[in-house]
C-alpha cells in the first residue's frame, strides 16, 4: 500500500533538492537531455507531492521505472563504466530514489547521492575557477544534512547555514592534514575504460593537412614548464611529440613499434633542465625540448625515433623533469629495416611534387643542397602561411604545391617531407609545439594548443638526424611567436589576444591556476614525498605517514575538544559577586574570614575593628559593593572602578 | 544534576556507518582515478564526521536537569513526568530527546542560557505510585551521524488514582444541623464552611482568599444554609473486590466534587472529614491510590 507524503518535511525537503541541483548542475553538459528532464521532473513531482500530500508510486511502478530508465542509460553509452554513463547512471538513480523518498533518512540517503555526485564532477575538471562553487554545494548539502536530520522542525535558514558552516570550518583541518599527509597509492585498482574520449585532446597520432590549424585556434594549455636556470631562446624551443613516419593520401601517421632499438643521441652544450607539468590529455606520449638528455626514470622511457612517452596515458596533471640540449647528434647508425621504412611512399600519388623533387634533386649537389633547394622553391614560388588554407582533394600535395600556394605548418611539413623521401632521403614528420609563453608572475613558459607546430626530420649520412622546419622558410616570424601572432590579422580574436590588459589578467590566472595544479591537482605521491623530505622526515613511508597523520589528528580532536569545551563552559554572569569573592579570599587569608551569614557591611565594620590599618579601603570596597549589588546594577566603569580597588587591596603580611 | 563529560557515551547510528561506508568509497574512487579534488572532498568530509562527534558528544556535557513529579493521573492515563533541562552555557543545545522504555519525547532545544521543559509520557496499569528511575537523554545532532547519550538516575514519582467505576448514585447525604437551633432564615453571620461554587451563587459569597490558594470557586455557607454532606464508607459497600471498591469510592467522590458538595472518606485505617475543594479531593483519592499499599508518596 502506497503511503502518502506528510506535507511535514517539505521545508528540509527544499533544502535536500537545493543540494541535489548545485551538485548535478556541472553535470549537465555531459548528461543525455532526457536524464536532465528526468531529473528535475523526479524533483518538481516530489516537491508538489510534499505540498499536496500525494501519494508514493506503489513498488509496481517504481520498479520498472527504475529498470528502464537503466536500460535507457545503457543503450545510450552502451556501458555503464565510464565517467559520463556513471554520472548518468548516477543522476537517473537519484531521479528514481526521489520519488520514494519519505523518511529523513531517505533524504539524506540523497544527500549522500549529491556527495558523489560533487565527486564526480571532479571527473571533468579540477579548475581553481570552479572551487567557489564547489565549497557552495558543499556548504549547502552539509546545511542539508542538519535539516533533514530535525525534518519536521527546521532550523532557521540563516542558522542552518551558519552552524554548518562551521561544521565545515572546523573540519578544514582535518581535510588539510589528511590531503597532505594520507599515503597516496598509485592507482588504478580497477580498469579504466581503455580510451576515454572525454580527456584526449591535443595533437593526435595522425596528421592531415588541416588538422594542426584547428587545434591552433584553441588557446588551451598543453603543458607548463618551468626552467631551473636557463632558458633556451623562442627559435629553439621545439618541443618534441608524436613523429609520424606513414604516409597515406595527404595523411601522415605515427608508426607501430618498429623494434629497432634504442635511440642514441649526443648532447652538445650546457642541458636545460626543466619541469613539465603536462595537462590531461588521455595519450601516452610526453613532450620534451629536442632533443632530451635525461628524464626521470619512471616517469617516462624514450622510443626509437626520440619520443618521451609515459607507462600510462596521461590521464591526471602529470609533471615530470627533462633536461635536454638544443645542439645535439644523433646515432650515426641508421638501421636498414628503418631506412626503408622512412623512405616509404604509396607509389603513384602526386606524380607532379614527385616530377619536381626529381628535377630539384638532379640539380643539386648534395642531399643538403637538395633540402636547400627546396626551401627555396616554398620562398620563391608565392607560398603563403596562413590559418584557412583551400581544402585539397585527390593528390593533396600536388594541388597544395602547384595550384593552391597556401598552407599552415602541416601542409609545408608534409610537402617537405614527402620530397626528401621521393629523392631516397629518409625523412619523417615530427609534430609538437614551438615557443611558450612567459608568465613573469609564476616564471614559468605556458605552451598552449595554439603554439601545435609540425616540422620535418631529415637523415643526413655523417650528420645522422637532422631537423628541418619548412614553415620558417615562408613564415620566419613563426620561429619568435606563437602561430596566431605570426599571423597578424587573419584570426579576429587577434584584438583581444594582444590587449594589454587582457593578457595581463589571463597571466594572473594562469599564474593563479598554475599554483592551484601543482599543489592541490597535481599533489601526488611524489610532490607528498618532495614536501616530507622539505620538512626533513627522510624516506617517508606509510609507518611515518600513519604515525604523523595520527599525531596530528589526535592534536586536532584535542584542540577541538578545548575549544568546544571553553564555548560550553557555563559563563559566571555576576562579576561584581566574582571581584567580592576574591576581597573575602584576601582577608580570609589573613585569619578574617567572612561567617556564612555575615553581611558585608558587618563583615567590614569586623574588619574595621581587627585591623584598623584597612578600615579604609575595605570600608570603600564594601560601600561600592553593596551599591552595584543592591542599589542599581552599575554601569562596567562602576565594576572596573571595584576591580581596581579589589586588585589593589593587600590585606599585610601575615602575622 | 549536572551531565558531567565521563556520563555521555556516544557511538555510530546507522546513517553514520553508512557514512562511514560512503566515505570508504569515495576514498577508492579517488585514488582509483587519481581524482586530488576528489579526495580532499573525502578529507574533508571525513573532518566533518569527526568534527560532528565532538559536536553530538558536546550537545549534552554540562546540560543540567530537573526531574519533577508527575501530575496524578487515573489508572489507564498516560502520567506526563516533567524534566527541565537548564542550559547555563554559551551555546544552543539541539534535538534533545528523552527515552524510557523505546518511548522518545519528540526533540527540543534549548537556547544559550535557556531552559526546556520534556515531559516523559509514562502509560499507567494499575493505581499507586508510579516510579521513574532511569532514563536516557540523548541527541544525534548535528548531522545524525552519531547518537550521544546518557543514563540518567532519578526518582520520580506519580499518583496514580484508581480508574473510577461507571457512574452511579451517590449515597444519601446525611444533613448536618446548624446546631442547636434550628434555620433562623439565612443569617450571613455565622460562617459554617465551603462548597463549591455553582452558578447563580452570589459573588459575595465566594471565598476570595481561598480561590487565590486553591484557584477554586468556593462559596462560603453559612449557619441556617442546609449543607448535604456525604460519607463514603468502605464499610458500607458490598464486599467485592478492594479494586471495585476503591473505583465507586473513586467515582463518587469525583462526582460530589464536581457537584461542589462535601463529603467525608471512611477507610478502614483512615478517616477524613467532610470537606470541599479540590486539595480535600486530591488527599481523599491519594489515600485511595495508596490504599494498603506500604508506598510513600514522597
Amino acid at each position: 500500500m502506497p503511503s502518502r507524503a506528510t506535507g511535514e518535511s517539505f521545508a528540509s525537503l527544499v533544502w535536500t533538492l537545493t543540494a541535489l541541483a548545485l551538485a548535478t548542475a556541472p553535470h549537465v553538459p555531459h548528461l543525455p537531455a532526457w536524464a536532465v528532464l528526468l531529473a528535475l521532473a523526479a524533483g518538481a513531482w516530489r516537491l508538489l507531492a510534499e505540498r499536496r500530500r500525494w501519494k508514493f508510486p506503489a513498488r509496481v511502478i517504481r520498479f520498472p521505472l527504475a529498470l528502464a530508465v537503466f536500460v535507457m542509460v545503457l543503450v545510450s553509452y552502451r556501458t555503464i563504466n565510464g565517467v559520463e554513463a556513471g554520472s548518468a547512471l548516477l543522476t537517473v538513480m537519484m531521479a528514481m530514489k526521489l520519488l520514494e523518498t519519505r523518511t529523513a533518512r531517505d533524504q539524506r540517503v540523497l544527500l549522500f547521492i549529491a556527495c558523489f555526485m560533487i565527486m564526480a564532477g571532479f571527473l571533468y575538471g579540477q579548475s581553481l575557477w570552479m572551487l567557489p562553487y564547489t565549497a557552495f554545494t558543499i556548504w549547502i548539502t552539509t546545511a542539508g544534512l542538519l535539516q533533514a536530520a530535525r525534518a519536521a522542525n527546521p532550523l532557521a535558514a540563516r542558522r542552518a547555514l551558519s552552524l554548518s558552516g562551521r561544521l565545515l570550518v572546523q573540519a578544514l583541518p582535518v581535510m588539510l592534514v589528511l590531503f597532505l599527509l594520507f599515503p597516496r597509492v598509485p592507482g588504478p585498482f580497477w580498469m579504466l575504460p581503455a580510451e576515454d574520449n572525454t580527456a584526449a585532446s591535443g595533437l593526435s597520432d595522425e596528421m592531415t593537412p588541416g588538422s594542426i590549424a584547428d587545434l591552433t585556434l584553441s588557446d588551451e594549455v598543453a603543458f607548463r614548464v618551468k626552467f631551473d636556470a636557463a632558458i633556451p631562446p623562442p627559435s629553439r624551443r621545439y618541443w618534441r611529440g608524436p613523429v609520424l613516419h606513414e604516409y597515406a593520401t595527404g595523411t601522415w601517421r605515427v608508426a607501430p613499434a618498429l623494434g629497432t632499438g634504442a635511440a642514441t643521441v649526443t648532447g652538445l652544450g650546457t642541458p636545460y633542465r626543466y619541469r613539465v607539468t603536462l595537462e590531461p590529455h588521455g595519450r601516452r606520449w610526453l613532450f620534451a625540448l629536442e632533443m632530451p638528455q635525461a628524464w626521470e626514470p619512471g616517469a617516462a622511457r624514450q622510443t626509437f625515433d626520440y619520443q618521451l612517452v609515459s607507462p600510462e596515458p596521461v590521464r591526471r596533471l602529470f609533471a615530470y623533469d627533462v633536461s635536454s640540449t638544443v645542439e645535439y647528434r644523433t646515432g650515426q647508425h641508421l638501421d636498414s629495416r628503418l631506412e626503408a621504412y622512412e623512405l616509404r611512399l604509396p607509389p603513384g600519388e602526386n606524380p607532379r611534387t614527385r616530377a619536381l623533387a626529381r628535377r630539384l634533386r638532379a640539380s643539386s649537389a648534395n642531399t643538403l643542397d637538395y633540402a636547400r633547394r627546396v626551401l627555396d622553391h616554398f620562398r620563391s614560388e608565392g607560398f603563403a602561411y596562413t590559418l584557412e588554407p583551400a581544402l585539397l582533394a585527390a593528390d593533396p600535395l600536388d594541388q597544395f604545391l602547384f595550384e593552391t600556394r597556401e598552407g599552415f605548418c602541416g601542409h609545408y611539413a608534409s610537402a617537405f617531407t614527402f620530397m626528401m623521401r621521393t629523392a631516397g632521403i629518409p625523412a619523417r614528420v615530427v609534430t609538437g609545439y614551438l615557443g611558450g609563453e612567459l608568465n613573469p608572475l609564476g616564471d614559468y613558459y605556458i605552451v598552449r594548443q595554439s603554439d601545435a607546430h609540425a616540422w620535418s626530420e631529415i637523415w643526413l649520412a655523417g650528420r645522422g638526424w637532422v631537423r628541418i622546419d619548412p614553415t620558417a622558410a615562408v613564415a620566419p616570424g613563426r620561429l619568435q611567436d606563437s602561430a596566431a601572432r605570426a599571423l597578424r590579422g587573419t584570426a579576429a580574436r587577434g584584438v583581444l589576444s594582444n590587449n594589454a590588459l587582457f593578457r595581463g589578467l589571463r597571466q594572473i590566472g594562469d599564474a593563479l591556476d598554475n599554483e592551484w595544479k601543482q599543489w592541490v591537482v597535481g599533489y601526488d605521491n611524489r610532490a607528498q614525498n618532495d614536501l616530507l623530505q622539505r620538512i626533513g622526515i627522510t624516506e617517508p613511508d606509510w609507518r611515518k605517514l600513519t604515525l604523523a597523520l595520527a599525531v596530528l589528528l589526535a592534536a586536532f580532536v584535542a584542540g577541538l575538544s578545548v575549544y568546544l569545551a571553553r564555548e560550553f563552559r557555563p559563563r559566571d554572569r555576576d562579576p561584581v559577586g566574582q571581584l567580592y569573592a576574591r576581597f573575602c579570599h584576601k582577608l580570609a587569608r589573613r585569619d578574617l574570614a567572612r561567617g556564612p551569614a555575615e553581611g558585608p557591611v558587618d563583615f567590614s565594620r569586623r574588619v574595621a575593628r581587627a585591623r584598623p590599618e584597612l578600615a579604609d579601603p575595605a570600608g570603600r570596597i564594601t560601600r561600592l559593593y553593596v551599591r552595584l549589588r543592591y542599589e542599581s546594577a552599575g554601569t562596567p566603569r562602576d565594576v572596573q572602578a571595584l576591580r581596581r580597588l579589589i586588585a589593589a587591596f593587600d590585606a599585610g603580611r601575615h602575622r | 544534576m549536572a551531565l558531567h563529560r565521563r556520563r555521555v557515551y556516544i557511538l555510530p547510528s546507522q546513517l553514520g556507518i553508512a557514512y562511514a561506508s560512503m566515505l570508504l568509497a569515495m576514498l577508492l574512487g579517488s585514488l582509483n582515478y587519481g581524482s586530488s579534488l576528489g579526495l580532499a572532498l573525502t578529507f574533508l568530509l571525513t573532518g566533518l564526521g569527526l568534527v560532528a562527534m565532538h559536536h553530538c558528544h558536546r550537545n549534552l556535557t554540562g546540560l543540567e536537569l530537573a526531574a519533577q513529579d508527575a501530575e496524578p493521573v487515573f489508572a489507564g492515563q498516560v502520567a506526563l513526568f516533567p524534566v527541565t533541562l537548564e542550559n547555563r552555557s554559551a551555546g544552543a543545545r539541539y534535538e534533545l530527546t528523552l527515552e524510557h522504555d523505546g518511548r522518545p519525547t519528540s526533540p527540543v532545544d534549548v537556547h544559550a542560557r535557556g531552559q526546556a521543559r520534556l515531559e516523559l509520557a509514562q502509560p499507567t496499569q494499575r493505581r499507586g505510585v508510579l516510579r521513574l528511575e532511569h532514563y536516557s537523554l540523548s541527541s544525534t545532532f548535528p548531522l545524525g551521524l552519531f547518537r550521544a547519550w546518557a543514563w540518567l538516575n532519578v526518582d520520580q514519582r506519580g499518583i496514580v488514582f484508581p480508574r473510577p467505576a461507571r457512574p452511579s448514585l451517590l449515597p444519601p447525604p446525611t444533613r448536618r444541623d446548624t446546631g442547636g437551633v434550628q434555620k433562623q432564615a439565612q443569617g450571613d453571620e455565622d460562617f459554617a464552611g465551603l462548597r463549591g461554587f455553582r452558578p447563580g451563587d452570589s459573588p459575595r459569597h465566594v471565598a476570595w482568599k481561598a480561590f487565590a490558594r486553591e484557584h477554586e470557586l468556593l462559596v462560603k455557607q453559612y449557619d441556617g444554609t442546609a449543607v448535604e454532606i456525604h460519607w463514603f464508607a468502605w464499610q458500607r459497600l458490598p464486599a467485592v473486590g478492594t479494586e471495585e471498591r476503591l473505583a465507586q469510592l473513586c467515582r463518587w467522590i469525583l462526582d460530589a466534587h464536581a457537584r461542589g458538595q462535601a463529603f467525608g472518606l471512611e477507610l478502614p485505617a483512615a478517616r477524613v472529614e467532610p470537606a470541599v475543594g479540590r486539595r480535600h479531593r486530591q488527599q481523599c483519592l491519594t489515600l485511595l491510590a495508596l490504599f494498603e499499599s506500604t508506598q510513600a508518596v514522597t
